[in-house]
C-alpha cells in the first residue's frame, strides 16, 4: 500500500475557484482582528498577500487551516460552504500552510517528515521506509529536487527543509497551499529555487496564497494581490496593475518618499574605529569607521559576515585578529564592558536573543541598567521606576503597562523595549542587526525616526540588514560585506539597489575596499 | 530554470553505515572500551573468563536491561521516568509476599505483578500526558509514593519464594541461561519497534517536537501513556526478576535502578531531552555498566568503595561525554 | 480546542470553564497557603495533640531546617537547574559534625564545611555549564559520589552524636524562638533581598528564562549557574549541621528525605521548575506545608510509609497543578 498522494499530481480543472471567503470577522477579547474581509483563490493561480503586521494577514491564514473559528463569515472550499474548518478537516479538504517556523523532526528522514502519521505499513504496525523513500523521492522530484529522501533532516539547509516542508503539502495532495513569508528565511540567492518551486505548483493546477514583505517578490511573483489594512479587506488586483508605490501606498496609506527621515545630522569625530578584524571562518580583515552622527549601512546575502561583525563588535564572537577602537581606545571584550563604554549591539533575533517572555515590560528594559539603578549597592525601587517611565514614553511603547508579560506585545513593541534597554545608557555607538524584522510599517517609521533623532544627539549608527530599501533610506554609506570581506562602499548619493545586490552577490575582481584611512 | 540539489536519490547502504558512526562515535567507543575491559579481564584473571562468570555478567546485566528498554522509550519521547526503581520494589515484593502468604499459582502471580506494573506506568502516563505535569518531577513523587507503598508492604525480608520463581533465573538451555536468550530476543524486539514499527517512529517524534507529531495528526497522548506503561511493566519485570535471582524479598531492592537506568541511556548516546538516539548505544552502555560491577566483584573492591568508584565513572563519563549529544 | 469557548463570554459552557480556570489560578497561586490552613482544619478535627506548644515548637524547627534546604533549592530552580545531591551534602556534613565531636578540633570542621560546600557546588557546577550535562543527571552523579565518599570515610560507621554546643543550638531558643527558626528566618530574608534587589537576582532570573538573550546581555551565564549550585551546597551544609544539632545524632539516614521535600515545596510554593519563576515567600510556604503534613502524620499515629506517600503525593499534585497552569496558558 503506498502512501496516498495523488497520482501524476495535477488538479482537475474546475469552474469553482479552489477558496472562496467572504465577510470573514474574527475578534480577541473584543479587540477586532478581522472586520469582514473577503478572499478569492483560483486553480493555478498565485495570489499573493500583502499588509502590515497586524493588518490581519496571520488569523486569516488561520482561520483557513482551520486553527481559528471565524466569528462571521464563509469559507468556500472548491464549491462547498463551512462556517468554520477544523484543523483536521482543512487538512482533508486539501488545505496545508507552510509556516515560517518549520514544523519538522530534525531526527527523522526527509521520508518520514513527510508522511508522518500516514507511513505506509507493513504488517503488525511496522512500515516500509524503502516505500516511504521512494513516494518521497518522487513528490521532490516534481518539485525540481533530487534530495535524498533518506537523510535526516538536520543535515539540510534551510532551503532544503523548505523544500520538505512544501514536500509535506503535496504529500496530502493538498490543492491550496498557503506560503507564511516564506522567503524570510532565506538567503538572497536561495529565492530563485524558491520561486521556481513556487511555479511548478502553480503549474500543476494548485493555488498558492503567497505572504510576502518583499514587494518585488509580490510583483513578479503573483499573480493577483489582496491588501489588508487594520483588518480590512483594501484592495485585490492583478500584480501586473500594481507597481512598488501604489502597494505601499494601499498597505499603509502612505508613499514611499515620506517614510525615510531626512538626514540632517553632520558627520562628526570617529566613534568607532575597526581595522583588520577577523573572526575565523566567518569575517576576514575587515575595517570600517563610524563617526559621531553618521548612519553607516551593512548589507550582504545571509551568512556573509554581517551578523557577525555586529557580534563581534560587543564580543559575542572570538576574535582571532584585528582591533576596534571605541572613541580612541581599545573597545572591552564583554557586551556588559562595552555597554558600559558606550557601544550597544541590538541582536537580530528577538525571541531568542532579546527578549525574556513571561517576564515583564520593566524586567526587559531595565536588566542592561542594573548598575545605574543601584544605590547603597541594591537596586533602588525608585529609580527604576524613573527609568521605566521615562523609557517607555520616549519610545512610545504600547500598552502602556510596565508590568505586562512582554511576550503579549507586538513585535513592534517588543522591539522597542529591546531599544529602549540598550538605549538608556545613552552610548555613544550603537549597531542594530536587522532593526526591523518582523515589525510592522507604522513602528518600523518610529524605529527609523528614532535612529534619526540619535544620530542628531551625536551618537554613531551601524545598521547590518537584509532589507536593502531600509539601507537606502536611512544611511550615509553603505558597506557590502560578499562571503566574509567588504568589497564595496557605496555612498548615500551612487548607491542603487541594483548595485547594492549586485555587490553582495557577485564576487569581485578587484582590491576589496573598506579600508579607510586613519586621521 | 530549476536548481537541483546534488545528493543522488539513492544511497548506499555502507555509505549510511559510515555516516552513523561518524555521528555515534560515542556509541563505538562504549563497546569498544567495553571489549577492551572484556579482554583485559579476561587474560588477568582466569576466574573472569569461566564461563560461569560469563553467564553471571550477563545474568547481571539483565536487570538492568530490561529496565533500561522500558526508560529508553520513556526518554526517547522527550520524557523521564524516576520511578522504575521504587515500581519494580513494590512488585517483587508484592509478589513475593503474595507468593508466601496465598496458594496462588506463581505464574498467575507474576502476572498480575506485570499488570500492577502497566497500572504504574499507566497512572505516570496519565499524568504526563492528561495534566501536563513535568515528568521528571512528578515520577520523583510517584516514586515516593510507591516507596512509601514498598515499606508498607514488607519492611523486612518476605519469605523464600517458590522454586518454580527462582528457576526464572536459573533455568538454563545448554550453556546459556534461558533468562539471558529472552533477554536478547527482547532487545531485538525493541531495536525493531523503534527502528521499523509506526509507534517507535511516533516516539522520536513526539520526542523531537510534540506539537509537529500533534500537527501530523499522531495521538501525543497516547504515544506517551504507551512509553510509561512500558516502562512500568519493564520495571515490573526486573523486580521480579530480582526475586527470582535471590530467593527472597528484599525490602532494599532495586535501589538506585532509576538512575542507573537513565544514566545507561545517557552515556549509550541517548538524548536525555527526547527524540534522538539509538539502541544500539544503551545496550553497550548497560553491557559496560554490568562488566564494571562484575570487575569490581572480582577484585573485591569493598563495597563502600564500589558505590563511590561507580559514581566517580559515571561523572566522568557524562563529563567526558561530547556536549552537544545532549542538547 | 476552540479559541471561541476561552473569548466569547456569554455562553455558559464558557462561563463555566473561566470559573475553572480561575479556581486552577487561584490554587496554583495561593496552593500551599490554602493546603496550610486545610491540614491545619483537618488537624484540629481530628489530632488536637497537633496544637501543644511542644509539638509547634518541632514543627517549627522542622520547618526551618526544610526550608533552609529550600532556599537553596529555589535558587537552583530559578536558574533552570535543581540538585539531587542536596541530601547526601547533609549527611556528610553532620558526620563531619559528629567526629569533631570527639575531637574537638573546631577548626578542622569549619574548613571540612566549607571545603565541602565548595567542591560540591563547583562540581556540579562545572559539570553542568563546562560539561553541560543536565543538571537532575549531574547532581544525582554527584549524589552518588558523595554518599560514596561517606561510607568511604567512614568505612560505614556514620553514626554518632553531635556535640554539646550543637545540641544546645539545636534545641535552644532565644526569645522564645526556636534557635534553628531564627536563623532560617534570617537567611530568607537575606535570599529574598539578593533575589529581588541585586543584580544578581536580576541576572538569575534572565538566566532562567532565556539563557541566550541573558548572554546576549553580557549576564556572565555560567557564573551564575555556578553560584547557584555554591549556595545550594552550602544551604545543604548549614541545614545538616542545624539537624545533627537538633537531633543530637547522625546516622547513614539523615538526610534522605531532603532531595524530595526540598523540590516538592518550592514547586508548591510556585517555583517553576522550567525556571525564571516564583520566589523564596511561597518556597518557604511550601516548606511549612510539608512539615505541618509529616508531623500531622506522625501525631496521628501513622507509620513511616504514610509519610512517604503522602509527601511523595504532595510533589505529584504540585506537580500536576503546575503543569495544568502550563498548558492553560499555553492555549490560550
Amino acid at each position: 500500500m503506498s502512501p496516498k498522494t495523488q497520482g501524476g499530481g495535477a488538479v482537475p480543472p474546475t469552474s469553482a475557484p479552489l477558496l472562496r471567503l467572504n465577510g470573514v470577522r474574527k475578534a480577541f477579547a473584543g479587540v477586532p482582528a478581522l472586520k469582514g474581509v473577503r478572499f478569492e483563490l483560483t486553480a493555478g493561480e498565485v495570489h499573493a498577500l500583502a499588509g502590515e503586521n497586524g493588518a490581519g494577514k496571520s488569523t486569516f491564514i488561520k482561520i483557513i487551516s482551520g486553527a481559528y473559528t471565524p466569528d462571521a463569515g464563509t469559507i468556500e472550499v472548491l464549491g462547498t460552504s463551512y462556517d468554520a474548518l477544523s484543523p483536521k478537516q482543512a487538512r482533508e479538504l486539501g488545505i496545508a500552510v507552510v509556516y515560517q517556523e518549520f514544523n519538522l523532526l530534525p531526527e527523522l528522514s526527509v521520508a518520514e517528515n513527510m508522511f508522518l502519521g500516514r507511513l505506509p505499513g507493513g504488517r503488525v504496525g511496522g512500515y516500509s521506509a524503502r516505500q516511504t523513500e521512494t513516494a518521497a523521492a518522487a513528490l521532490l522530484e516534481r518539485l525540481g529536487s533530487r534530495l535524498d529522501p533518506g537523510r535526516p533532516v538536520s543535515e539540510l539547509t534551510v532551503a532544503e527543509q523548505q523544500l520538505v516542508e512544501i514536500g509535506k503539502a503535496l504529500a496530502l495532495d493538498a490543492k491550496v497551499i498557503i506560503m507564511d513569508e516564506p522567503s524570510t528565511v532565506l538567503a538572497n540567492d536561495e529565492l530563485g529555487m524558491l520561486h521556481d518551486v513556487v511555479n511548478r505548483l502553480r503549474a500543476e493546477g494548485r493555488g498558492v496564497v503567497y505572504i510576502s514583505h518583499r514587494l518585488d517578490e509580490v510583483l513578479g511573483l503573483a499573480d493577483r494581490v489582496t491588501i489588508f489594512k487594520d483588518g480590512e479587506h483594501v484592495l485585490t488586483a492583478p500584480t501586473a496593475e500594481m507597481t512598488h508605490d501604489s502597494l505601499i501606498r494601499n498597505m499603509i496609506g502612505r508613499d514611499l518618499v515620506d517614510f525615510f527621515p531626512d538626514r540632517t545630522a553632520t558627520a562628526g569625530a570617529d566613534l568607532l574605529r575597526v581595522d583588520g578584524l577577523t573572526v575565523p571562518k566567518k569575517i576576514f580583515d575587515v575595517s570600517l569607521t563610524v563617526r559621531s552622527g553618521e548612519i553607516v549601512g551593512v548589507a550582504g546575502l545571509g551568512g556573509s559576515g554581517k551578523t557577525t561583525l555586529a557580534r563581534a563588535l560587543v564580543g559575542l564572537e572570538q576574535r582571532s585578529a584585528g582591533s576596534v577602537e571605541l572613541a580612541g581606545s581599545p573597545a572591552p571584550r564583554t557586551p556588559r564592558s562595552c555597554a558600559r563604554a558606550g557601544l550597544v549591539m541590538v541582536p537580530e533575533n528577538r525571541k531568542a536573543h532579546g527578549i525574556f517572555a513571561g517576564h515583564s515590560i520593566a524586567f526587559n528594559l531595565t536588566l542592561a541598567a542594573l548598575d545605574r539603578l543601584k544605590s547603597l549597592l541594591l537596586i533602588s525601587g525608585k529609580k527604576e521606576r524613573a527609568l521605566i517611565e521615562r523609557s517607555m514614553a520616549e519610545l512610545d511603547v504600547r500598552p502602556k503597562a510596565p508590568g505586562l508579560d512582554i511576550a503579549k506585545l507586538s513585535g513592534g513593541n517588543q522591539q522597542k523595549v529591546v531599544l529602549a534597554r540598550w538605549l538608556s545608557g545613552n552610548p555613544r555607538v550603537i549597531v542594530l542587526d536587522e532593526p526591523t524584522r518582523g515589525v510592522d510599517v507604522g513602528a518600523k517609521s518610529e524605529i527609523y525616526t528614532l535612529v534619526e533623532n540619535l544620530t542628531e544627539a551625536g551618537a554613531g549608527i551601524l545598521i547590518s540588514s537584509s532589507d536593502v530599501t531600509e539601507l537606502l533610506g536611512m544611511c550615509d554609506r553603505i558597506l557590502v560585506f560578499h562571503e566574509g570581506r567588504l568589497v564595496e562602499e557605496f555612498d548615500r548619493a551612487a548607491a542603487t539597489e541594483e548595485s547594492v545586490i549586485r555587490a553582495a552577490t557577485i564576487a569581485p575582481r578587484a582590491e576589496p575596499a573598506g579600508r579607510t584611512t586613519r586621521g | 530554470m530549476s536548481q537541483t540539489i546534488t545528493a543522488p536519490a539513492r544511497v548506499t547502504a555502507g555509505a549510511r553505515t559510515l555516516r552513523w558512526t561518524r555521528g555515534n562515535a560515542a556509541v563505538v567507543l562504549i563497546y569498544g572500551i567495553t571489549a577492551a575491559l572484556v579482554i583485559v579481564a579476561s587474560i588477568m584473571s582466569p576466574t573472569f573468563r569461566d564461563m560461569a562468570n560469563i553467564t553471571d555478567v550477563l545474568r547481571q546485566s539483565i536487570v538492568l536491561g530490561l529496565v533500561t528498554i522500558g526508560q529508553l522509550f520513556v526518554i526517547l519521547a522527550g520524557g523521564t521516568d524516576m520511578s522504575v526503581g521504587m515500581a519494580a520494589r513494590v512488585v517483587g515484593l508484592g509478589v513475593a509476599v503474595t507468593l508466601t502468604s496465598t496458594m496462588l499459582p506463581p505464574i498467575l502471580v507474576i502476572v498480575l505483578g506485570l499488570l500492577a506494573g502497566a497500572l504504574i506506568g499507566l497512572l505516570n502516563g496519565l499524568l504526563v500526558a492528561r495534566f501536563g505535569a513535568q515528568p521528571f518531577i512528578v515520577t520523583l513523587g510517584t516514586m515516593g509514593v510507591l516507596y512509601g507503598l514498598a515499606l508498607a508492604i514488607s519492611d523486612g525480608p518476605t519469605g523464600m519464594v517458590p522454586r518454580s520463581v527462582v528457576a526464572i533465573y536459573e533455568m538454563k538451555i545448554g550453556p546459556i541461561p534461558a533468562a539471558v536468550i529472552v533477554m536478547a530476543l527482547l532487545w531485538l524486539v525493541t531495536w525493531w519497534v523503534l527502528r521499523s514499527s509506526r509507534f517507535g517512529r511516533a516516539t522520536y517524534a513526539v520526542g523531537g517536537s510534540p506539537s509537529v507529531a500533534r500537527l501530523a495528526g499522531l495521538n501525543v497522548n497516547r504515544v506517551l501513556i504507551l512509553t510509561y506503561t512500558i516502562s512500568g511493566v519493564c520495571a515490573a519485570a526486573a523486580g521480579i526478576f530480582l526475586l527470582a535471582r535471590s530467593g527472597v524479598g528484599n525490602p532494599n531492592m532495586a535501589l538506585g535502578l532509576e538512575f542507573q537506568s537513565i544514566v545507561a541511556a545517557a552515556i549509550g548516546g541517548v538524548s536525555l531531552y527526547g527524540g534522538r538516539g539509538s539502541l544500539v548505544g544503551a545496550l553497550g552502555a548497560v553491557l559496560l555498566i554490568s562488566v564494571i560491577s562484575n570487575l569490581f566483584d572480582l577484585f573485591q573492591i569493598s563495597a563502600y568503595f564500589q558505590d563511590l568508584t561507580l559514581g566517580v565513572i559515571v561523572v566522568l563519563a557524562v563529563a567526558i561525554y561530547r556536549a552537544d549529544k545532549n542538547k | 480546542m476552540s479559541n471561541k469557548a476561552i473569548i466569547d463570554s456569554k455562553s455558559p459552557a464558557v462561563t463555566r470553564r473561566a470559573t475553572g480556570g480561575r479556581v486552577l489560578d487561584w490554587l496554583s497561586q495561593y496552593a500551599a497557603f490554602s493546603a496550610i490552613l486545610l491540614t491545619l482544619a483537618v488537624a484540629a478535627a481530628v489530632a488536637p495533640a497537633f496544637f501543644s506548644p511542644g509539638n509547634l515548637r518541632t514543627v517549627l524547627v522542622q520547618t526551618a531546617i526544610l526550608g533552609i534546604v529550600v532556599l537553596g533549592q529555589t535558587v537552583a530552580l530559578i536558574g533552570r537547574g535543581l540538585d539531587m545531591s542536596v541530601a547526601a551534602v547533609m549527611t556528610f556534613a553532620a558526620v563531619f559534625v559528629t567526629q569533631s565531636a570527639a575531637s574537638g578540633n573546631w577548626g578542622l570542621l569549619l574548613a571540612q564545611l566549607v571545603l565541602l560546600a565548595v567542591a560540591v557546588g563547583l562540581a556540579n557546577g562545572l559539570l553542568v555549564t563546562w560539561r553541560r550535562v543536565p543538571p537532575f543527571v549531574a547532581t544525582f552523579a554527584l549524589l552518588i559520589v558523595i554518599d560514596g565518599a561517606r561510607l568511604a570515610y567512614t568505612r560505614g560507621q556514620s553514626a554518632g552524636s553531635a556535640p554539646g554546643w550543637l545540641k544546645e543550638i539545636g534545641s535552644g531558643s532565644i526569645l522564645g524562638v526556636p534557635i534553628p527558626v531564627l536563623i532560617w528566618l534570617v537567611l530568607l530574608g537575606a535570599f529574598l533581598v539578593a533575589l529581588t534587589k541585586t543584580t544578581w537576582g536580576r541576572w538569575l532570573y534572565a538566566v532562567g528564562s532565556n539563557r541566550e538573550s541573558a548572554r546576549h546581555i553580557g549576564v556572565p551565564v555560567s557564573t551564575v549557574v555556578i553560584s547557584t549550585f555554591l549556595i545550594t551546597a552550602a544551604a545543604a551544609v548549614v541545614a545538616g549541621v542545624l539537624l545533627s544539632g537538633y537531633l543530637g545524632y547522625v546516622d547513614n539516614t539523615l538526610g534522605s528525605n531532603y532531595n524530595l521535600n526540598s523540590m516538592a515545596a518550592a514547586i508548591i510554593g510556585g517555583v517553576a521548575f522550567t525556571g525564571g519563576r516564583g520566589g523564596v515567600i511561597g518556597a518557604s510556604m511550601g516548606a511549612l506545608l510539608l512539615a505541618i503534613l509529616t508531623n500531622l502524620l506522625v501525631v496521628m499515629g501513622l507509620g513511616i510509609f504514610w509519610q512517604q506517600i503522602v509527601q511523595g503525593a504532595v510533589l505529584v499534585i504540585a506537580v500536576v497543578i503546575q503543569g495544568l497552569r502550563a498548558r492553560r496558558a499555553e492555549g490560550s
